[in-house]
């Protein structure tokens, strides 16, 4: 905004609306605070900033330098928690300064734009100021209408513009409004072990598992030369993506040649894909315990691949303890597919290069495998030794906050 | 690259003023090495020298040659006919020429061995006459060679009038060729395909066929391809061209001898295999499926060891199990899945060629899923 730089005591600043946390009782303050120090540390790069909470929201002033209040804006928008962003400016409560500032911030508001309908929407919470909301409002559009009658026009039911006045010690101006992601914090519900593969679902659920206060942790099953390294690489940039939301992520890598060669050699080939399944959740568990994760998140849909009928996953899910989080389990596919649209995982996820689910699956796996026949199967292998041996080739990568990419 | 022709291209690169439309005396010695470039492919293809337009590779030649046919078809049907065993740049040029230009499109089946099947295409022209057609010479996926003089005899047979390319990819340099008793009007080829750089290609066109450029600028190359030529570029293809032909039958030999070599070791391991390849193919390029072991986990593997082999078009970064020339052929998926293409050069040795078998068969038996060697005899 130019505003700012053509007035004294005329200061930029972001209002960010909280949503659910303000419905927090007595724990509000800590999920406040939580909130806070994820969003200082999506921006403390760009500048430095004083973030407070007070009336229902988080009020973000830029205390040193000029950071480009819009990349800020940009960057806190995928930070939990937040509702909704708007860019403002903040100045005395004064109706001779108001009508200056409005004049100014219209200038640049409708500067290269074409026609456009307009309000004013007042809210005066300092009742000393001489005008009413409705005067303030009123006053305001007939000012601007006589400075741009080529340009604006009033629409009070949906215009394109609507200027935002708030009246309270100092006064605000905003426009904008861009919308956040919603949900809680990261940080305030635990840690949970995501099981990652390269495929569409997996990075979404670890998304909403993250939108609920997790924090990620991702676990990733790497069978070279079955699986290439354009598929770790691959991997790696949907857990880059996802720290976009959810901040820094322990990525674990685990080689699992040695053992998937065990595997093809012992495991009949129709119950392979849920043995290998049932090593991978206990060694997803084991790796989860060690690093006081307090459950597993995975991708799995009910009935979408063989290995997600209901008992399939009854098979897997009974060799661990742990909570498993199965947020995507009664959604239906295209529904995924634009939630991961939306995060900006989709183009990478449908990348060409197979993973290890897409390589080991058996020509007729079988769809309704009773526990029985999983425990038989895995009756040939020492399963203790393998998921020993596969935790002892887990190489971990802190993927942080990137931002070099574009959305 | 061939090394001979990277120090000649380095050193034009170095040069200063080669543009070949300036008349000062750089853009005279520029044009002076565009037409010694066009005089050596001349004679390596057997055609004039204003038959050549420079172009940046394989891809290019291919959509000039379809797309500036197509806007010049003039009172030809605008039906098109290519095969099932092209590559993608025809196939792809092809579907925009339908939905582009209103063509009708028809690919005409390959046999088993991957060549076009005559019957197919006579039915083809038969029921439609062709204003245009196109055939790929010499398979880039499994080495078939169609025999194109009798092709285009038999498309000038029922379309007299049809402007007929070729994709002579896979055959510049490894086999001889003659522009003048192809019968084609159009054909394409790539330079790095034979140790010129890459960015560099070639379209032949018959004096007489007709041609709208895809391309407009400054009008260069008789205004069918403008913008400044790429000198250097031109004369390493050429060189490199010369080069292979000159040594073409020895190198042959050499490579023939290097696939059967290949052969003859794989089975002598045991190792199961389905040679896609027809007889008679191009000793260059061998298709084969080595079931049990999917074609990407060989690629993987050897490419750790800095051995490069292919799965598919290297072109493309398709699914695995999906490669439409291998379809057409009437493979099914799990041999699909199965394939890799190897390429055999006259730089290679027989220890090189040993020492891949010996890998391979090594590989095989450490990631072959459900099934190991055949007596399992270590290589």
């Amino acid at each position: 905004m130019h505003v700012a730089d053509q007035f004294e005591n005329v200061r930029e600043l972001l209002l960010v609306r909280i949503g659910e946390i303000t419905l927090k009782g007595l724990n509000r303050g800590r999920f406040v605070a939580r909130l806070i120090s994820n969003m200082k540390r999506r921006i403390n790069d760009l500048g430095e900033f004083s973030i407070v909470q007070s009336h229902s929201r988080i009020w973000i002033h830029a205390l040193s330098g000029n950071p480009p209040m819009q990349e800020v804006a940009r960057r806190l928008s995928s930070v939990f928690g937040i509702v909704s962003i708007s860019p403002a400016i903040e100045f005395e409560s004064d109706w001779e300064i108001l009508v200056r500032v409005v004049e100014e911030y219209a200038t640049d508001v409708l500067a290269g734009a074409g026609r456009r309908t307009f309000k004013f929407e007042t809210k005066r919470v300092d009742k000393s100021f001489p005008l009413s909301s409705y005067e303030v409002s009123s006053e305001l559009g007939a000012i601007l209408l006589e400075k741009f009658p080529e340009q604006l026009s009033v629409l009070m039911h949906e215009p394109d513009l609507t200027f935002h006045v708030e009246i309270r010690e100092k006064t605000y101006i905003y426009h904008e409004t861009i919308p956040g992601h919603a949900g809680l914090p990261v940080g305030m519900s635990g840690r949970g072990m995501l099981l990652l593969s390269g495929g569409i679902d997996s990075p979404v659920a670890g998304y909403m598992m993250a939108s609920r206060g997790m924090i990620l942790e991702a676990i990733y099953f790497h069978t070279f030369p079955y699986t290439s390294q354009k598929a770790l690489d691959k991997v790696e940039k949907l857990a880059r993506i996802l720290s976009r939301f959810a901040g820094r992520i322990a990525f674990h890598v685990v080689d699992f040649t040695d053992i998937q060669l065990e595997l093809n050699d012992k495991v009949p080939e129709d119950m392979l894909t849920i043995v290998m399944r049932r090593v991978m959740m206990r060694v997803a568990e084991k790796l989860a315990i060690e690093r006081n994760a307090k459950a597993l998140i995975t991708g799995e849909s009910l009935g979408q691949v063989a290995s997600q009928t209901a008992e399939a996953l009854m098979t897997t899910d009974i060799v661990v303890d742990l909570p498993i989080f199965r947020p995507l389990i009664g959604m239906d596919k295209n529904d995924t597919v634009a939630l991961a649209r939306k995060i900006g995982t989709f183009e990478t996820s449908i990348l060409p290069y197979d993973d290890c689910c897409t390589v080991f699956v058996s020509k007729h796996p079988k769809t309704h495998p009773s526990l029985y026949d999983a425990e038989r199967a895995e009756a040939r292998i020492d399963v203790e030794a393998i998921v020993e041996m596969s935790c002892e080739k887990i190489s971990t990568k802190l993927i942080d906050l990137t931002f070099e990419e574009g959305d | 690259m061939l090394p001979e022709v990277l120090a000649v291209y380095v050193g034009l690169l170095g040069e200063s003023g080669n543009n070949p439309a300036s008349t000062h005396a750089g853009g005279l010695r520029a044009l002076s090495h565009l037409d010694d470039a066009k005089r050596m492919i001349s004679r390596c293809l057997d055609c004039s020298v204003d038959e050549i337009v420079f172009t940046s590779g394989g891809t290019e030649s291919i959509n000039l040659a379809l797309l500036g046919s197509a806007a010049a078809i003039g009172r030809r049907p605008k039906c098109a006919l290519a095969t099932t065993g092209e590559h993608d740049a025809v196939i792809e040029t092809m579907k925009a020429l339908s939905e582009k230009y209103d063509f009708d499109i028809d690919f005409v089946a390959v046999t088993h061995e991957g060549v076009v099947d005559r019957n197919a295409l006579r039915s083809a022209l038969d029921e439609a006459p062709c204003g245009l057609a196109s055939f790929i010479v010499v398979s880039n996926e499994t080495g078939a060679i169609n025999d194109v003089s009798t092709l285009t005899s038999l498309v000038r047979q029922y379309s007299p009038e049809a402007i007929i390319h070729g994709d002579i990819v896979q055959v510049c340099g490894k086999m001889p060729f003659s522009f003048r008793q192809s019968g084609l009007d159009l054909a394409s080829l790539s330079g790095h395909k034979f140790g010129a750089p890459k960015g560099t290609g070639v379209l032949l066109k018959r004096k007489n066929c007709p041609l709208s450029p895809i391309v407009y600028g400054g009008g260069q190359q008789n205004n069918l391809r403008s913008g400044t030529e790429n000198v250097p570029g031109a004369y390493a293809l050429a060189l490199a061209l010369q080069s292979h032909v000159m040594r073409m039958d020895e190198q042959r030999e050499h490579v023939a001898s290097l696939r059967s070599l290949f052969l003859r070791s794989i089975d002598a391991l045991r190792i199961p295999r389905v040679v896609i390849s027809p007889d008679g193919a191009s000793p260059y390029v061998l298709s084969i499926a080595f079931p049990g072991i999917r074609g990407e986990t060989l690629l993987n593997a050897l490419s750790e060891e800095n051995i490069y082999i292919s799965t598919g078009s290297a072109c493309g970064s398709k699914r695995a199990g999906e490669n439409h020339v291998l379809s057409a052929m009437g493979h099914d998926r799990e041999t699909i899945l199965s394939a890799v293409r190897i390429s055999f050069a006259p730089t290679q040795s027989t220890d090189d060629v040993e020492h891949l078998v010996r890998r391979i068969a090594e590989l095989y038996d450490r990631y072959a899923m459900h099934g190991k060697r055949r007596g399992g005899a270590r290589g």
